[in-house]
């Protein structure tokens, strides 16, 4: 009973994932496809406006996550090994900023090409398909910023536990 | 005699003007083919999103002088010297300057920028 119960549940549950999957994505209004359509190009160009600023924010934010890694970090935790030091915490940090050094970087890549490939849309004569990967888009930056998040999470975190550290000295 | 020596002489300056045509046309044809591969390269491996000296992409005057401004921060560990809270105060003291660089870039791929008002795009009201 309890098994049949468990199977109807998960049925249910794939039903769900199914429909979403397969759910188109929110059509939108006359009035925005209108509004599309008349400021197709000034939406372009700020969009072009967009790619530049995020393209600095890259450069910015990459450089300074590489001198952390490479000039606080990793060096941090070397000297430690070298003065027979516990760091399992540490370096177990060290690891995790790499990858999302990396991860960082990455999606970046995959969101410059979707922004890239929306620029290229005829928002005049397309305006669905154009707004239909703006959505996607805008998937792409929250993941950037979630990467940014992480990223930030991950430098307190070896912050506080370099604190920890100095604290026991 | 001579006058066949000429015509021999016109016939090859004729033909190495040829050759020489050909292997500018060929130079043209494997230059075109080895950049358009360098090109997709380029594009399909990511790089070229990662890359700020294309074209439109440059720093502007302004950030550059913002650049030049910045002083280094230069921090290294000391080869002999063995940590201590001394080594260690120093350098959460540098780290905290890098970090504060870090959040001075306010609300980077922050979701607003590409929202339905600020791209001019009217925003729906729900009741359709």
């Amino acid at each position: 009973m309890k098994k049949n119960r468990l199977y109807l549940y998960y049925t249910i549950f794939l039903v769900f994932c199914l429909v979403g999957m397969t759910l188109p994505v929110k059509a939108i209004s006359e009035e925005q496809k209108a509004g599309i359509k008349d400021h197709c190009e000034t939406i372009r160009e700020s969009l072009k406006t967009v790619q530049k600023n995020d393209s600095r924010a890259r450069v910015f934010l990459g450089a300074h996550y590489e001198t952390i890694l490479s000039k606080y970090i990793t060096p941090l935790n070397i000297k430690l090994v070298e003065n027979s030091m516990s760091a399992t915490g540490l370096v177990e940090n060290q690891n995790k900023v790499a990858d999302t050094k990396t991860i960082f970087a990455n999606d970046f890549i995959s969101y410059q090409k979707h922004l890239e490939e929306l620029i290229a849309i005829d928002c005049k004569n397309e305006p669905d398909k154009f707004y239909e990967k703006l959505e996607k888009v805008r998937q792409k930056r929250a993941t950037m910023e979630q990467d940014v998040l992480k990223m930030r999470n991950l430098i307190s975190e070896h912050v506080k536990l370099v604190n920890g550290l100095k604290e026991k000295m | 005699m001579s006058e066949e020596n000429n015509e021999q002489n016109n016939a090859k300056k004729e033909r190495g003007g040829f050759n020489l045509v050909l292997m500018g046309i060929i130079a043209i044809i494997i230059a075109m083919a080895t950049t358009s591969v360098s090109m997709a390269i380029y594009h399909n491996s990511g790089d070229i999103y990662l890359d700020r000296s294309r074209p439109g992409f440059l720093p502007d005057e302004e950030e550059i002088d913002d650049d030049e401004k910045k002083e280094d921060i230069d921090f290294d560990f000391s080869k002999v010297d063995k940590l201590n809270a001394e080594t260690m105060k120093e350098y959460l003291e540098n780290i905290n300057k890098e970090i504060e660089e870090v959040d001075s870039y306010k609300n980077p791929f922050s979701a607003e920028v590409l929202s339905d008002e600020n791209l001019g795009i009217p925003v729906e009201t729900g009741a359709e």
